[in-house]
């Protein structure tokens, strides 16, 4: 079924916030994620007349125009010499103390800024997975249209990822004394 | 159609990531500079005029035009590649050269005095169909030449060598200037150097212009030179250019020796 122009931006906009945490997550850097939204609109809207509304709705189209623009860019990008800013440099020479995040032992925002540097620690790939299904609710066969895998490497992604995760936290948790083993 | 998997679920996860990740919205000046930039795109859509093609058209479009201008200019260098003259193997062009200068009048003369033979005797000079058929039966290969007209007179013809490799001869004069009409196997242009029917040759060594072609296994070439520089390549490729149109005619089913010779175009 194919949608009206301002339908169509409305049920794009609706994402706005969706596509902003993924393109978070694909760039680690809010200008580019932010650089990275916009292009995703701009291709969508020129490529609208190829879009049909379908049963799982417009979101999985976007992330995967989002994808594929950051993917290119990449792939661009490598080709080219990068400009290293001084907070980048600064933060690969001190990467140990950024690393490590202060605890507050009486509540379990420390566990929470663990599970931030955790996930951010994960490939792109299994963070966007990752976001895609806990935050985003999408379905595997969504996320699959979406980043243009199959549903089998989905699921590994995403087990692989929890695997990951539980490993980083309990290893924290033990350290801190949350746990016992 | 296969049934999806049993989703995997994880509440506490969930319900963790959430909490550190679901927060991140995306910001006020993003939301504003998305929006205007989708009317910027519906404005510049509307100005278009009514009969524009719609973008997803006109991109395959585009490339065919680019695919056909591409075949078109691919064609095009291989048409002018394969029509341009190319250059024989120097050794080929400097024997060629060096055969021709022994047939200048200057070396006749010289050759006359001191009781040399001339190499033309060897083929009756009076007539050059009979000289053209008996140096065909002598080396087993199409012999190509015609009566330039336009004032060039038959010197005479003869079995030479041209680098090792027999080959047909004829010599026309007029005024200062010579040409020798070249017929050989080839094989005298060296066994690396490719040849095909339809090549052509033009090139330039010292005062020797020379322009050949490739027909029949044959390689046949006019080598043309003037004391004074009155025959210029030019004309030299003309009267190639007569020889090889009489082979197609005759090929055709004219005859070699009966048809018109038209004059090749003089130097201004």
């Amino acid at each position: 079924m194919k949608i009206h122009r301002d339908e169509f931006d409305r049920l794009a906009l609706e994402h706005l916030d969706m596509l902003y945490r993924v393109g978070r997550r694909l760039t680690q850097d809010a200008a580019r994620a932010e650089d990275l939204v916009q292009e995703t609109y701009l291709r969508a809207f020129r490529a609208r007349d190829d879009f049909e509304l379908q049963e799982w709705g417009i979101r999985p189209w976007l992330v995967r125009i989002m994808h594929n623009v950051h993917f290119s860019r990449s792939q661009r990008e490598k080709r080219q010499p990068v400009v290293v800013d001084d907070a980048h440099l600064d933060r690969v020479a001190g990467n140990k103390s950024a690393a490590w995040v202060p605890l507050d032992p009486t509540s379990f925002e420390g566990m929470d800024q663990r599970l931030a540097k955790a996930i951010e620690e994960l490939p792109v790939e299994y963070q966007t997975v990752l976001l895609l299904w806990a935050i985003e609710e999408f379905s595997y066969k969504e996320i699959a249209d979406a980043v243009g895998v199959p549903i089998g490497t989905v699921m590994s992604r995403l087990h692989r990822a929890r695997a990951r995760l539980c490993e980083k936290l309990h290893e924290y948790a033990r350290k801190e004394g949350l746990i016992r083993e | 159609m296969n049934p999806e998997p049993t989703q995997f679920d994880d509440p506490a996860l969930k319900a963790a990531l959430r909490r550190t990740l679901g927060g991140e919205t995306a910001p006020q000046a993003l939301r504003k500079r998305i929006a205007q930039a989708l009317l910027a795109e519906h404005a510049t859509e509307q100005q278009q005029p009514p009969g524009h093609t719609p973008r997803r058209w006109r991109l395959p479009l585009i490339g065919l035009a680019a695919a056909a201008v591409l075949l078109l200019g691919l064609g095009l260098v291989y048409t002018f590649a394969w029509n341009a003259d190319r250059s024989v193997p120097p050794y080929f062009a400097m024997a060629m050269v060096e055969t021709s200068r022994r047939s200048l009048g200057e070396d006749r003369a010289r050759n006359a005095e001191h009781g040399i033979a001339d190499p033309l005797a060897n083929v009756p000079a009076t007539d050059l169909a009979a000289a053209r058929a008996k140096l065909r039966a002598e080396l087993g290969h199409p012999v190509l030449v015609i009566d330039p007209g336009d004032g060039w007179t038959f010197q005479g013809a003869s079995l030479s060598d041209v680098g090792g490799t027999r080959a047909a001869r004829f010599v026309f004069t007029r005024g200062d200037a010579t040409i020798c009409v070249y017929s050989l196997s080839t094989g005298a242009l060296g066994y690396r150097y490719k040849t095909k029917d339809g090549m052509t040759y033009s090139q330039t060594e010292g005062q020797y212009h020379i322009s050949g072609f490739v027909r029949d296994g044959a390689v046949h070439c006019v080598v043309g030179s003037s004391s004074t520089g009155s025959l210029p390549l030019r004309q030299v490729t003309a009267l190639r250019n007569l020889i090889r149109k009489a082979a197609e005619t005759m090929s055709m089913g004219g005859s070699f020796e009966s048809r018109g010779c038209p004059a090749p175009p003089r130097a201004s």
